[in-house]
């Protein structure tokens, strides 16, 4: 193999073990492995030294006693943990940089004359606005006026309804952040969250602009809901026509009524519109993949093993001597197991279940674009754990299809120990205005969530499904 | 058998060569967590099959058995997400077990290179292997841009392996 080709094909392999290659990048580099016995000796000795500089769990065989070896697992495990918090904060910190960024950037960019540009036509839970000079307002109500800025809908319950000078609406439920701004243009920015839009005829020099970490969109006139979170971003448009574009790549794809498009931050190569009549009824969540960027901590059933083992250890239900045998016996039963999503605590304000909530949220179809539509015959299977009886509350997020905007739905249930519930979807209701017997029927669900405020209950998750009653 | 003393036998073996299983995974699924699902889905394999293993046998090429079929399974399941394919894969498993006594000569001269670097590169590595901190994590760790942490780790790597080559080639002469 010439040096050139073989730096090429170096980078390609080193490209793949970090796990950013194109679908074409990795099927090219598939027919030279399979062609090509040099590529394979170059492929294994790039891939032995990225294994070598990995974890120790990857690198040395074991010479120790095997409780001994379980206990080291376990401590690393702990320390992993620490560094995870550690990380997480650094996140948030730099999440928090990034919107005083944001927020900075509208004012000088758009704000330099306030005004106010849209009115609060409908509001419930904790929802703060940050406008005018810094000021930062929580105290919101139906009617007020606001200048650009950013408003945030900061529990799971809060939402917010604004209306544009030109009737325009939109929307943002549970967890949402949005800038924005009019100066003859509506530029708006969606940093996380679910918004839900009704735009009137605009201007064709001056369409609508959504932004998101994932995409652009150009909005002249239409009905739509936009999912956003640091990764990815889902567009689903009800009515009329929006183009969007990736930010990764620039790619461009124009998405119609009754169509819906994900844009990914990651290098892929599918970036299309999908009609809504490819959609799914049936979802079965993948407990590590789904919870991304939501909230709780995936435990794989391994990992969730050792934790188990190490309580038993300190309640001195095991003696030390005990350990081998009894994860040998206990690993003889996690065969159909994926590990299980811990709830984790959270803060939230005007909220019915009190000020600490602990919380498990899932992305629905994370990785399709097919929608995963609700019908008559939904039920939620829900299997998880609760150490002491609690009240939990069950959600889910939908995007209308035919109705004006995305909502949320929510069903309660008092459980005790292991549970495996199964709920209609007929039980779900909305979760702003008592007494709305509005059911998410026919609507395309795109977030679960489990909930209490019971924060001794230790709530855990082990399975959630999407399928269809027999009859 | 005794039951009990069958799940002390197999945890000790599971546990002891779990390294080596698991390195054998990342040669066809690069990705760490996708590794870790494929052993667990493996070790329940090999529990359910454990009364066919002949206890005077080695347990490693027996386990690599159910770890090959495995990463089919997996491989399989997960064609869009960017895998090899199960050929590539297969042949990559093959060449490996030929490989294995020049892999621990390398691993030898591997921690000796890794003694030239610079402690800035070093944490550099740590921070991405040991630590698992994303390349837009250490962006923000290290104040440089995504492109330019990327780049860094890309050089050092090659430099790594071009000073591996170079010993290997050395003590073959």
């Amino acid at each position: 193999m010439k040096r050139q080709e073989n730096e090429l094909w170096q980078d390609l392999i080193q490209q793949h073990l970090d796990g950013i290659t194109s679908t074409e990048e990795v099927k090219q580099l598939s027919d030279q492995l399979e062609s090509c016995s040099e590529t394979r000796m170059l492929y294994l000795k790039l891939q032995h030294l990225h294994s070598t500089l990995m974890n120790d769990e990857f690198s040395e065989p074991s010479k120790t006693e095997p409780e001994n070896r379980i206990l080291k697992l376990i401590s690393d495990l702990e320390q992993s943990n620490h560094i995870l918090q550690r990380r997480r904060l650094l996140i948030s910190f730099a999440s928090i940089a990034a919107a005083v960024f944001v927020i900075l950037g509208s004012w000088l960019l758009w704000n330099s004359q306030p005004k106010r540009i849209v009115e609060i036509t409908s509001i419930q839970g904790d929802v703060q606005w940050t406008g005018d000079g810094g000021n930062v307002i929580e105290a919101l109500e139906n009617g007020r006026l606001l200048t650009g800025g950013t408003i945030e809908t900061r529990s799971v319950n809060s939402f917010v309804e604004l209306r544009f000078r030109d009737s325009s609406t939109l929307s943002i439920s549970g967890g949402a952040v949005l800038t924005l701004a009019d100066d003859g243009q509506k530029k708006l920015y969606l940093r996380s969250g679910i918004l839900s839009a009704e735009v009137k005829k605009q201007q064709e020099q001056y369409p609508m602009i959504v932004v998101t970490p994932a995409a652009r969109l150009e909005v002249l006139g239409t009905r739509f809901d936009v999912m956003a979170n640091p990764e990815r971003s889902k567009i689903s448009v009800r009515q009329g026509l929006v183009r969007a574009v990736r930010m990764s790549d620039g790619k461009s794809v124009n998405v119609a009524g009754g169509h819906s498009a994900i844009a990914s931050t990651e290098v892929e190569s599918d970036f299309l519109s999908r009609r809504a009549d490819q959609a799914v009824q049936e979802w079965t969540a993948n407990l590590e993949q789904d919870h991304k960027q939501g909230e709780g901590e995936f435990v794989s059933a391994m990992v969730a093993l050792r934790f188990e083992i190490r309580d038993a250890l300190q309640r001195g239900e095991v003696l030390r001597s005990q350990i081998p045998e009894v994860y040998g016996e206990r690993l003889a039963t996690i065969s159909e197991m994926q590990g299980v999503l811990k709830a984790q605590p959270k803060q939230i304000r005007h909220s019915q279940f009190g000020n600490v909530i602990q919380i498990a949220t899932l992305h629905v179809n994370r990785d399709q674009t097919n929608p995963v539509v609700l019908s008559e015959q939904s039920v939620f299977r829900v299997q998880g754990k609760v150490v002491s009886p609690a009240q939990i509350h069950v959600g889910i997020g939908a995007f209308g299809t035919t109705r004006a905007s995305a909502g949320r739905f929510l069903t309660s249930r008092n459980v005790n120990g292991k549970f495996d519930l199964e709920i209609p979807v007929e039980q779900f209701r909305p979760f702003r205005g008592r007494g709305d017997t509005t059911s998410p029927e026919g609507m395309e669900v795109f977030h679960w969530f489990c909930l209490t405020s019971d924060t001794n209950a230790e709530l855990e998750i082990s399975s959630v499904e999407l399928k269809t009653a027999t009859n | 058998m005794d039951t009990n003393t069958d799940h002390e036998r197999f945890t000790r073996l599971l546990i002891e060569h779990e390294p080596e299983l698991l390195r054998c995974i990342l040669v066809a699924v690069p990705n760490r967590s996708d590794a870790r699902d494929i052993l667990q889905e493996c070790s329940v394999s090999l529990w359910r099959k454990f009364s066919d293993f002949e206890p005077e046998s080695p347990f490693v090429p027996w386990a690599l058995g159910f770890v090959r079929m495995e990463i089919r399974r997996f491989l399989r399941k997960s064609a869009h997400r960017n895998q090899l394919t199960e050929r590539a894969a297969a042949l990559l498993l093959e060449d490996h077990k030929n490989l294995a006594g020049e892999l621990d000569h390398r691993e030898t001269h591997l921690k000796d290179c890794l003694d030239l670097l610079s402690e800035r590169q070093n944490e550099m590595l740590n921070g991405y292997y040991r630590m698992e901190y994303s390349v837009s994590d250490l962006s923000q760790r290290t104040g440089q841009t995504v492109d330019a942490v990327y780049k860094s780790l890309q050089r050092i790597r090659r430099s790594l392996h071009h000073c591996v080559e170079s010993r290997m080639r050395g003590a073959g002469s």
